[in-house]
This record gives C-alpha cells, structure tokens and sequence, in this order.
C-alpha cells in the first residue's frame, strides 16, 4: 500500500514560561515525586535537560492549536476539509476543559471533512504518533473510501503538573500530519511498528484528585523498571522495522526523535551510533517536551531547514506512556 | 563455559571497561548499581541471545531478572531447559 506523509505543521502557543520558573512553583510536588529515590539520582534529575523554556496556553485551548495545525497541514498538502475521510485524535492531555468526546468531531465540523470517520484514543503519550499512523493505515487498507486521513494531537499539562522530573518538563503544543494513500508527495510510508509493555503503565498516570487531573510519575519504576530497558526496546523496534525493508542503521540519514531532554537524546544518539552532535538541534529549549507533538515539530523543522532530500531515509522514533515504543519508516 | 562465567567475561570486556571480572560478584547489581546502562542493555541482551542462542520476549527483559549474574543465570537455565526440552520432542 501507498501511503505518504503529505504534510505536516504545528502550533504553539505564543505565552511561555522558564523551566526554571516551573520547577520553583511545582517544588513540592517535585521533592515529593523525587523522595524515593537516591540522593545521587535525585540530583540528576534536573541535570541536563536541555530545556530553557516552555510555551504555555493561556487563553487558548490545545483544540486551538490543534485547529490552526491542522488547517495550516491541509493547506500545505494542497487538499480541503472535504478531502479528509478519516480524523484520527491521539491527544494526551486535551485540557481539563475539553467539552468534546473528541476533538476530531468538532475539528471535522469546522474543517468542513462533514462525511470523515473521525477517531480518538488516549494511548501512547509521546508514542502515540506511531499508533495513529498505524492505526490509519489500517483504515486505508481494509476501507478503500479512505485515502486521507488526518492525525492531531493537542496537549497541555494539567495546572501544577508541567514537571515530569525525573524524566522532562512538559510544553503545549498542538500538531497536524495528513497521511494519503496513492498520493504523490511526501515521504512514502516504509513500514511502522510499535509495542507496549502494560505492566508499566503506572509509570506514567492520570489521576484525579480533588476534582483536578495530577500527572503522577512513579520515579523509581521510572529509574528501575523503564530506564534499563528503555533503549533497549527502541533499539529492537528500529532493527525490526529496518530488517523488514532489508535496510539498516547506516542507511539512515535522519533520526528524528523526541524532545524529552537532552540527555534523553544523547541517549538515543548513543544508541543508533552517532556521533557527538549528530543529531540535528531542535527547537526543545524553547518548547519543553510536548508529547507526541514532538516528532512532528522537529520533522517540520527539518522540511524547514531544507535538510531532507528526495529519496533520503527518515526513521522516526519516540516511547511514553503505557508504556509504550514505536518506530516509523519513511522514504522522502 | 559456565554461564555465569561467559557473562562475567563478556561484561568485564564489552560493557565495564577497565573493570576486572574478579570484581562483578554472583550477586553484584549490576543494572539498580549502576554498573550497566539502558545503552549497556542492549549489548547484554544482543550477547547473551547470541551466546546461548535463545531469543528473549519483551516482558522477560526486566531488572528482576538481569540484575545479577545469579539472576541471568537463572533465566538462561531456564530458557535452555525449555529449548532442549522443546527440541527433544520434536
């Protein structure tokens, strides 16, 4: 099956916020989440994030951004709402005022998709790209009315939970990419693969408390339970889906990789065998850690850049909540 | 070679340079003790899946059972004997 990535866009919103700034306010709540682990650990917690500043939404609302990505995806990929037969919505945390079963159903009333199937799942975290795209071929394959689709996602941290240490600090940010079988542009879908490891969900939770929604992260199921099997499983996700197009790590010429943090990159540039510097910069110290949104940010970055060109490889990787990794293929 | 002996080499040459094999005890965290990394990880398990030829499932590469060499050990025997046995039925 022919599927491209026929184009892709984000938004964030204007108003942001020093890390340092969030990391004062959330104190408790990080001395609290940090308690259990070693001294040593704890410490290195807030080391080497490689995030400056985060954007926040004020006044807007992620299905905003979401909106203004999506409309900015559509018009890049040279199609009208009408055009798109199916949404698919893999937001994580759409906002404590979200009045919508999902997003995808007012987004196809306003993009004018009237007839899209629209979809919504709340799985993956910053793995939940890969899941959507798989998820959407899956429609194109067995429906033969769809040949668009498009994937958002639309995520603000929950008030007082932006820190995520000791893993990342979270920004907001909206994002749109638009999938077309048979089309003719974009990067041609190799192969995509993903796997999740339920005994670890609560790594990463969603409580409620006091009527509020808290991002609870367990620190040392973090430390013990997902660090040491963290690249390992991405590193077996990239050599699968690789094999299955008989092609290997060398044949690679972009990674592009979530913005977590910085040692979380150099991490995965370790992994793949780059060298010091080999991954490209991204724009992570001014956004934070966006979730799912951040492949996408650094994809458009890299179109932006002028960086990828006809028939080069790109090799999208990320893993989050559930917890979940997933790897996607594309040729340019 | 002995199991434990094989990893204890393989982790003293490839993953903690420098360190010698006399100093990675049975019992000796390797993973919660810092001494193998998430990159480390993915050595190890390339090893041991090529040394003893057995293939490990996601949810058996945990910390509980790769911490220590008592630990691989254990989980080695087990995947062999399931192997063999496996094989002997055929």
């Amino acid at each position: 099956m022919n599927v491209r990535i026929a184009s892709a866009a984000y938004a964030v919103p204007p108003d942001g916020e020093t890390v340092q700034a969030v990391l004062e306010r959330e104190r408790v709540r990080v001395q609290t989440t940090l308690a259990p682990l070693s001294p040593q650990a704890r410490q290195k917690a807030a080391e080497g994030l490689g995030l400056s500043r985060v954007r926040v939404c004020g006044g807007k609302e992620p299905y905003d951004l979401v909106l203004e990505a999506a409309s900015t995806a559509i018009a890049d990929a040279g199609i009208t709402g009408k055009d798109i037969d199916l949404i698919v919505d893999y937001s994580t945390f759409p906002g404590e005022n979200s009045q919508y079963l999902s997003i995808a159903h007012k987004l196809s009333a306003e993009l004018g998709a009237e007839t899209s199937l629209n979809l919504s799942f709340k799985a993956g975290g910053c793995g939940a790209l890969h899941l959507a795209i798989k998820t959407a071929m899956g429609w194109m394959s067995t429906d033969e009315n769809i040949k668009t689709a498009l994937l958002v996602t639309g995520d603000t941290a929950p008030a007082g939970n932006r820190s995520l240490l000791p893993v990342t600090v979270q920004g907001d940010a909206g994002s749109a990419v638009i999938l077309r079988r048979q089309g003719t542009e974009g990067p041609l879908l190799l192969g995509v693969e993903a796997m999740t490891l339920g005994h670890l969900h609560n790594a990463i939770a969603l409580i409620k408390t006091n009527g509020h929604l808290e991002i609870k992260v367990d620190a040392p199921c973090i430390e013990n339970e997902v660090m040491p099997i963290y690249y390992l499983n991405l590193y077996r996700l990239v050599q699968k889906v690789l094999a299955a197009s008989s092609l290997n790590l060398n044949d690679v010429d972009h990674f592009i990789y979530s913005n977590i943090s910085q040692r979380d990159r150099d991490g995965f540039r370790r992994m793949v065998g780059l060298p010091e510097g080999g991954l490209p910069v991204t724009p992570m110290a001014d956004y934070g850690h966006t979730f799912a949104s951040d492949l996408v940010i650094n994809y458009v970055h890299l179109r932006r850049e002028g960086r990828i060109r006809p028939g080069q490889l790109l090799l999208f990787a990320s893993a989050g909540i559930g917890f979940t990794w997933g790897v996607t293929l594309a040729r340019a | 070679m002995e199991i434990k002996t094989a990893i204890r080499q393989f982790i003293a040459e490839n993953v903690l340079l420098g360190v010698h094999q006399a100093r990675i005890e049975d019992a000796t965290p390797l993973v919660t003790g810092g001494l193998i990394d998430s990159i480390g990880m993915i050595g190890l398990v390339a090893f041991l899946e090529a040394q003893f030829k057995v293939e490990f499932e996601p949810r058996e590469i945990n910390v509980h059972n790769l911490n220590t060499l008592e630990q691989i050990e254990e989980l080695i025997s087990k995947k062999l004997t399931v192997r063999d046995a496996g094989a002997a039925g055929s």
